[in-house]
């Protein structure tokens, strides 16, 4: 039971108290106050009385008795630290202060919950002194996402809508990064075309030798065409050095047959482990495998 | 106790009955006597009475008085304000700190 309980009965009671202290600062002489003050007052007032209740009430009971008594109630005020002598002088200056009528507090309900839907009856084995079901909403799942399809139609569609995505996507790259052809004169970026670039000699492609390893290729058959595109591409992009290194090619060929040996030397510093002249323990530790 | 006898006690009283019943009921105060109440409401009456004359004379020592917005009346007007307010009550005895963060 303390002074800020905040129940209806409480608040009601209290509101009449601050207006009867509000009442009590205009008879005084005031002509206006701030809220803390009238707020401080009646916080004042609400604990004078009940110290007076709870002094009285003790004062009677050291008597011997549970009802309060005047002499009760002159023993508290004079406690208190007033003279009840005093309170008949009070009244008579007095001036009759008007308070008006305070108009009724009417409970505020609570505000009508929104219904959604149909609410569920209770099946057959669920009795009928149980709750009902609560809302609709509150309960059904709906999946949110789509269901995938599986079929053969839509999955070869797919995979072919890819697969040429990621070809016209590559066909763009090269057209762009490297010289290209239009195949319509005029609008350059309608069906670009690689550009073809014809070598001096043609030939010399076909004729020149390249490194085979049986071993190599039959051990690493994924790595192999990673390893040789590099290359590939590295002649392609740097065209004036590969033709370079084509001229100094052929010079070499034609003076005496020194490539090989430059090969292996490269081969050898970049790495000697997959040098396949190196390798030759390997040999017959396969063939005793298999 | 000559105070009892007197009926003038129901007149004039400006804090309500009731009200004071309330209060005196949590403090477990149970009469029979409405006299008693009206005492009661009396004291507590004239407690914030003397506490709001001393306000007012804290006021007027003050000097700071609003004029009244009409200038052919000569009428001042008092606010009761917070300073007043605690001075008159610690004269009563009664520490006011009002905290920083209230406004």
């Amino acid at each position: 039971m303390t002074s800020t309980a905040s129940s209806k009965h409480a608040a009601a009671h209290r509101r009449a108290l601050s207006v009867a202290v509000a009442a009590l600062c205009r008879d005084a002489g005031f002509d206006s106050s701030t809220e803390s003050c009238i707020e401080t007052l009646t916080e004042i007032v609400q604990s004078y009385i009940i110290e007076f209740g709870r002094s009285s009430k003790s004062f009677s009971e050291l008597t011997g008795r549970t009802m309060p008594m005047v002499t009760d109630v002159a023993m508290a005020v004079s406690q208190m630290g007033s003279d009840i002598s005093n309170l008949r002088e009070y009244q008579r200056k007095l001036s009759r202060v008007k308070i008006p009528k305070q108009e009724m507090m009417y409970p505020t309900g609570t505000p009508a919950t929104l219904e959604t839907g149909q609410r569920k009856k209770h099946p057959s084995y669920v009795p009928d002194y149980l709750p009902v079901f609560p809302d609709p909403h509150t309960y059904i799942k709906t999946a949110t996402f789509k269901k995938l399809e599986n079929t053969y139609k839509v999955v070869r569609t797919n995979a072919a809508t890819q697969q040429r995505s990621v070809e016209r996507a590559l066909t763009n790259f090269i057209a762009k990064t490297t010289d290209s052809q239009t195949l319509f004169p005029g609008d350059s970026n309608l069906f670009p075309l690689i550009a073809c670039t014809p070598s001096a000699r043609p030939y010399s492609d076909a004729l020149l030798p390249i490194d085979h390893d049986v071993a190599k290729e039959s051990s690493q058959v994924n790595r192999d065409p990673v390893e040789q595109h590099p290359s590939s591409h590295d002649s392609g992009d740097r065209s004036g050095i590969g033709q370079n290194e084509d001229d100094a090619k052929n010079a070499d060929l034609s003076s005496s047959g020194e490539t090989p040996d430059k090969n292996k030397r490269k081969v050898d510093a970049v790495d000697v482990s997959s040098n396949p002249y190196m390798m030759k323990v390997r040999k017959p530790k396969l063939k005793k495998k298999r | 106790m000559c105070l009892s006898s007197t009926g003038l006690l129901a007149v004039g009283l400006i804090i309500p009955e009731a009200v004071t019943g309330y209060y005196l009921n949590r403090a477990g105060f149970e009469t029979a006597d409405p006299r008693l109440v009206r005492v009661v409401s009396l004291a507590a009456q004239k407690f914030i009475s003397d506490i709001a004359n001393d306000a007012l004379q804290h006021c007027r020592m003050k000097g700071s008085v609003q004029t009244a917005r009409r200038p052919g009346k000569q009428d001042k007007r008092y606010t009761l304000t917070m300073d007043d307010l605690s001075a008159a009550l610690s004269d009563h005895g009664i520490n006011v700190k009002k905290p920083v963060y209230f406004t």
